[in-house]
């Protein structure tokens, strides 16, 4: 366990020491040297030259050759069955007189033959140099620029389509354009296409019922303790005296502390984005439970609008006890009303099933601030 | 420095929480929808706290819950469904056993009586959803022969917590009591509790009385009656049953009389050879003030409840229309603008609306509309729909409808202002010209 640990570290610490010295630009920089590559730059005719036939020396010139010694005084004498036939030549044949005087100023060096060493680099690499020797390139049709490159056999032709660059032939004269009018294509985006929503459900449980594992019901005994015992005293610490705490210090805290509940206080609310759709549900969950019935007879009704406050949470559970009037702040007569109806739908919703929060996208929870609009509620034989 | 670190650690707890809290979302959503339905209301038998009081304390929550239901605001949670009871006043309720029942209003209450005939009344209300008692327990105290009016009250005080509004229940209604048939009718002045209990005849039948209104003191009534032979306006105070003639030594018509919402004065219609306008009458003195003077007939006086306005319905343009003007006459402005003919306006006790009788196409209509004629509704639609009266808190109409055919009868109905929860009132008898008193006092 500990050799792991230690590997780890050492192995990790040495990218750490690695990535402070630079990273990879330090690496780069101790590349070794690049391998200086000697090239002879020949054209063409020159290389048509040494690949073709080997030059004929002058018999003069092989004569004076010499024979190597062979020292054979422990040769043994091969077997028969390694016998090979052996080709003695004694006399060889006078030169053609073509080959008399051949032609080999090919062959020969210029007189300072100017030789560029570079290193190479990656522009040279990808832009063929002009001089660089021809290599046989392949008759490629169309986008085979990644084929293969073989030197040594060409590929077979590709069947590409044919394309017949003759003129075609001029229209009838009495031939008409065509007048109908296509819709112009924009790069705008058109309509919605509302599409159906698949909703992934998870699959259902083996079980219904969750059984803890503690039980219901079971008496708590009055003599049990109200806490946990508490952990014995660091021996160590036990002599260390409790200094006064600095009254700078705590005014300084709260002083800080008083600050940022001003800011929170001051800083506007983080706004929740929903969808319409979205919006529509929670409204009707509670606008089913919103009893109009005692603001629709009060005169000028329309004017009891209130706004509620209500926590909810991640799964849509109302917190009763956070429900609150926010305008107006301290509700009368009939705005008392109007509140007291508006509380009782957000608090039976909360129970009936709780308020429908888009899944997963309230972690926290929201803060649901609830506009009760009364509309016209009365009904008639106008 | 042990210190220093909790203090340190507090410190970013809350920095931890203030920051938690700020990355909680708002969203901000309108309601505009809602429904409208009656408040599921539980009121579990009033606890007898005296051996007396057993019987006292169902009747009492019985009226109490009979007057809610009534509104159409309210719907009972019946006994039977009840899963907790009431034990003990001052027992905090199991919200939960009320919930469960769909309990939206719980109220609690208890009785008792003394040997001297004392009775006291007292009772909770809850908000069952919020868990809250809405307002302060309250008491009632008086004689248990005014168990009613007491049950009333309490009805009164848990209709305005709960609506906003003053309640009605502890009010009386007056009303032509008919008997007999279509072409020999009996009428007679009739006075009973807003839910019909208590019924009492002021006159006999022996002769024809039309459209009585109470004063604002609901002891005094004034009618039209033609004992003498021709239509005239009397005086009638219930609590002594003295009677008199409004306007003696006099040979005109006088006709839809109304007082004044101070009660110093009446207004009504007095017929003048071929000409009907508008009076005022000082009730002190008896002198008359002649209020309009258009060739037409102009009838059907009511006060705004400020005493500064008059409504009424002349023909002076052609048909029977809708006319304000000031309470001491002057010029008049006409406020009806539909078709069709209207009558019998009747200014709101709130003063935002005016009530009327609208004729069209050959039905009648119950309708309300603002006082500068805008915003008409009609509320109901019948064969005859006529003679609106507000309750005291302008949030309900009562009118008579009289069925067509030769047994055609009338009966008092009421509508709510929104033109919900139309509902008959119970009376002994056919009955028409309804007038509803203010809250007694």
């Amino acid at each position: 366990m500990q050799s792991g640990t230690i590997i780890s570290a050492v192995g990790h610490g040495g990218l750490l020491v690695v990535a402070l010295l630079g990273g990879l630009d330090w690496w780069q920089d101790t590349l070794p040297e690049p391998r200086i590559t000697k090239v002879t730059l020949v054209r063409a005719a020159e290389l048509d030259v040494r690949s073709s036939a080997a030059p004929q020396m002058p018999m003069a010139e092989i004569a004076q050759f010499s024979q190597p010694e062979i020292a054979l005084d422990n040769v043994e004498a091969p077997s028969l069955e390694s016998a090979v036939n052996q080709t003695v030549i004694d006399q060889t044949d006078a030169p053609d007189a073509a080959d008399a005087s051949p032609d080999v100023s090919a062959l020969l060096l210029p007189d300072n033959p100017e030789v560029v060493v570079v290193a190479p680099t990656v522009d040279m690499m990808l832009a063929p140099n002009e001089a660089a020797p021809e290599l046989f390139q392949p008759a490629l049709a169309g986008n085979e620029l990644n084929a293969p490159v073989s030197m040594s056999r060409p590929p077979p032709p590709r069947n590409a389509p044919r394309i017949d660059t003759s003129a075609a032939a001029r229209p009838p004269e009495d031939s008409m354009p065509n007048t109908e009018n296509t819709a112009e294509v924009t790069d705008e985006l058109g309509d919605a296409v509302e599409t159906a929503v698949q909703e992934a459900g998870a699959p259902e449980e083996a079980t219904t019922e969750i059984t803890p594992d503690g039980q219901e019901n079971v008496e708590i005994s009055a003599n049990a303790p109200q806490s946990a015992s508490r952990p014995p005293r660091n021996p160590r610490r036990a002599h260390v005296t409790i200094p006064e705490p600095d009254e700078d210090i705590i005014d300084a805290v709260a002083a800080a502390l008083q600050e940022a509940q001003d800011a929170s206080q001051t800083t506007p609310l983080v706004v929740a984005d929903l969808t319409g759709p979205e919006r529509g549900v929670i409204g009707d969950v509670v606008s089913q439970k919103w009893n109009k019935v005692n603001i629709t007879g009060l005169p000028d009704f329309e004017q009891y609008v209130v706004r509620v406050v209500v926590r909810v949470d991640a799964f849509g559970r109302v917190d009763e006890s956070s429900v609150a009037p926010i305008e107006p702040e301290n509700p009368t007569g009939g705005f008392e009303t109007a509140y007291r109806a508006a509380r009782s739908a957000i608090i039976q919703a909360g129970r009936a099933g709780g308020i429908p929060l888009p899944e997963g996208k309230f972690p926290n929870g929201v803060r649901l601030v609830l506009r009760f609009d009364p509309a016209s509620g009365e009904v008639g034989f106008n | 420095m042990n210190v220093l670190k909790k203090v340190t650690a507090v410190a970013l707890i809350m920095f931890a929480s203030i920051a938690a809290a700020q990355d909680v979302p708002t969203i901000e959503i309108d309601i505009t929808g809602g429904n409208i339905r009656p408040v599921n209301t539980a009121v579990p038998q009033f606890v007898a706290e005296t051996n007396g009081a057993q019987r006292l304390s169902g009747d009492i929550a019985a009226v109490v819950m009979s007057d809610l239901v009534s509104t159409g605001l309210f719907r009972e949670i019946p006994g039977t469904a009840h899963i907790a009871g009431v034990t003990s006043f001052n027992a905090q309720p199991v919200f939960s056993d009320w919930s469960v029942v769909n309990a939206e209003a719980l109220v609690t209450g208890a009785v008792s009586t003394s040997s001297d005939g004392r009775l006291v009344v007292k009772f909770r209300l809850f908000d069952v959803d919020a868990q809250l008692p809405i307002g302060d327990g309250v008491q009632y105290a008086g004689t248990q022969d005014s168990w009613r009016r007491m049950a009333h009250k309490v009805a009164d005080t848990i209709y305005s917590r709960i609506t906003g509004e003053t309640g009605y229940f502890d009010s009386r209604i007056v009303f032509i009591s008919e008997t007999g048939p279509k072409n020999d009718r009996r009428k007679r002045l009739a006075v009973m509790d807003y839910d019909g209990a208590n019924l009492r005849y002021l006159t006999d039948d022996s002769s024809i009385v039309l459209a009585p209104r109470f004063a604002p003191n609901t002891r005094d009534i004034i009618y039209t009656s033609y004992e003498s032979g021709l239509p005239q306006v009397y005086l009638l105070n219930m609590d002594t049953g003295r009677r008199s003639q409004l306007l003696e030594n006099t040979t005109n018509m006088a006709t839809a009389p109304r007082f004044s919402p101070d009660g110093t004065k009446v207004v009504m219609s007095i017929i003048d050879g071929s000409n009907t306008d508008i009076y005022q009458v000082d009730l002190n003195t008896r002198n008359r003030t002649r209020l309009t003077s258009s060739a037409g007939i102009d009838t059907t006086p009511s006060y705004s409840p400020d005493g500064s306005q008059i409504v009424f319905a002349s023909d002076r343009g052609g048909s029977q229309q809708l006319y304000v003007m000031g309470a001491n006459g002057g010029e008049a402005r006409r406020i009806s603008a539909g078709g069709g003919s209207y009558g019998t306006p009747v200014w709101s006790p709130r003063g935002d609306m005016i009530a009327f009788t609208k004729i069209k196409s050959g039905r009648f209509h119950i309708g309300v509309m603002r006082t500068d004629g805008s915003r008409e509704n009609l509320l109901t639609a019948s064969f005859i729909d006529e003679a609106p009266t507000w309750s005291p808190n302008g949030r309900v109409l009562m009118f008579f409808r009289e069925t067509a055919g030769a047994n055609g009868a009338p009966q008092v109905y009421s509508v709510d202002l929104t033109g919900r929860n139309l509902r008959r009132v119970d009376t002994p008898s056919f009955a028409s010209d309804p007038d509803w008193s203010g809250v007694l006092r």
